[in-house]
């Protein structure tokens, strides 16, 4: 039922939201078949919760809240219209809502002001990374630096390849307040680069 | 250009080049993580229990959980018993899912696997005895095991005469 059945991560093509909608209409059937989204969708997922939280224990903490809340919540989901209500859209929404509780659950478990939680990805080790070069290791410091709405999007865009309705749908944003986010993301991160002018 | 990244009215869209290897270089280095083998796996395991929870009658019947321990009517065919939930404690899920083993039909179980074994496992102590019986047999080609051997028996029989004597 939940089985392996594939092993290579798979890189969404553009479109799959049909693939998706036979799928989800299958698994609120016969929860069995929710295994065939969970494959797809963990590693997307985790890499999300990963990004953002910064450190591999509580990505994975934060994945399994993410799909057992799905999958009790998969009755309840309606695909309406396109791109901006998919099923990728509503998983990624669930884990934006973990993420934030989470977060505020750290920041008091840790008995640390709630700033410290925006500074959370700042933890990435890069080189346990085994980035490939010293450039990706800045770009890391570079987004770990952002501020987390900016971060947010450019982590959608970039990991994983949304679309700009996509990433608003999910952060609750116009589309044109995320191409704002992205475009001084951007900004930011060339600078920190050595390659652009101070804005 | 506004800061948007949208292009002026009227003007041709120019991209800043910073800009654009900025995002070069970002698609470069934020990779896809992929999380252990073992947590994927015991992430599925836990979905797979919480999925038999929310299944409907229906669709346990139509799709029984394979069981590990098929069973084989009188009919010749298998009766896979579903594994119970975990969560089915309430009187509401223990009707949605059934114990592993009760039908009547069942009582008789052919166990051919459990028979073949015995049967092998027979055959192989009959054979290990049959090959130490003709190993302990046949004369060693080794002068220190035959000297041992003989120094055994004459001590047995020496051990045969003096119990004989003393009877």
């Amino acid at each position: 039922m939940f089985g392996r059945t594939r092993t290579e991560p798979e890189r969404r093509p553009p479109g799959g939201a049909d693939v998706d909608r036979a799928a989800v209409a299958a698994a609120k059937r016969h929860p069995q078949r929710f295994a065939v989204l969970y494959r797809k969708y963990l590693p997307q997922v985790y890499s999300f919760a990963f990004y953002e939280l910064g450190n591999h224990h509580d990505a994975e903490d934060l994945t399994e809240r993410v799909f057992l809340s799905a999958l009790s919540a998969l009755p309840r989901f309606e695909e309406r219209g396109v791109g901006a209500s998919t099923f990728r859209v509503w998983l990624f929404r669930i884990a934006r809502n973990a993420i934030s509780n989470q977060r505020r659950a750290l920041a008091r478990r840790r008995e640390a002001p709630a700033a410290l939680a925006e500074h959370l990805p700042s933890e990435i080790d890069p080189d346990r990374l085994t980035l490939r070069n010293e450039e990706h290791g800045q770009a890391w410091r570079a987004v770990a630096r952002l501020p987390a709405d900016r971060r947010r999007a450019i982590i959608l865009r970039f990991v994983e390849e949304m679309s700009t309705a996509e990433i608003a749908a999910i952060m609750g944003r116009s589309e044109g307040a995320v191409r704002v986010l992205i475009h001084r993301a951007l900004r930011s991160v060339a600078r920190d680069l050595g390659r652009g002018s101070a804005s | 250009m506004t800061e948007a990244g949208q292009p002026a009215r009227g003007r041709p869209a120019v991209v800043d080049p910073d800009l654009v290897e900025a995002a070069r270089i970002l698609r470069g280095a934020l990779v896809r993580v992929h999380p252990s083998f073992r947590f994927e796996e015991r992430l599925a395991t836990r979905l797979g229990a919480a999925a038999v929870a929310l299944a409907p009658d229906d669709v346990g019947d139509a799709h029984p959980w394979p069981d590990p321990i098929p069973f084989r009517g009188p009919d010749g065919f298998d009766h896979g018993a579903r594994v119970a939930s975990p969560a089915s404690s309430s009187p509401a899920e223990g009707r949605r899912w059934r114990p592993t083993v009760v039908s009547p039909n069942l009582v008789r179980l052919p166990r051919g696997a459990l028979i073949g074994g015995a049967i092998a496992s027979g055959v192989s102590l009959a054979g290990a005895a049959f090959l130490a019986r003709r190993w302990r047999s046949r004369p060693s080609r080794s002068p220190f095991a035959r000297a041992a051997r003989a120094a055994h028996r004459a001590a047995s029989d020496r051990a045969r005469a003096v119990r004989g004597g003393m009877a």
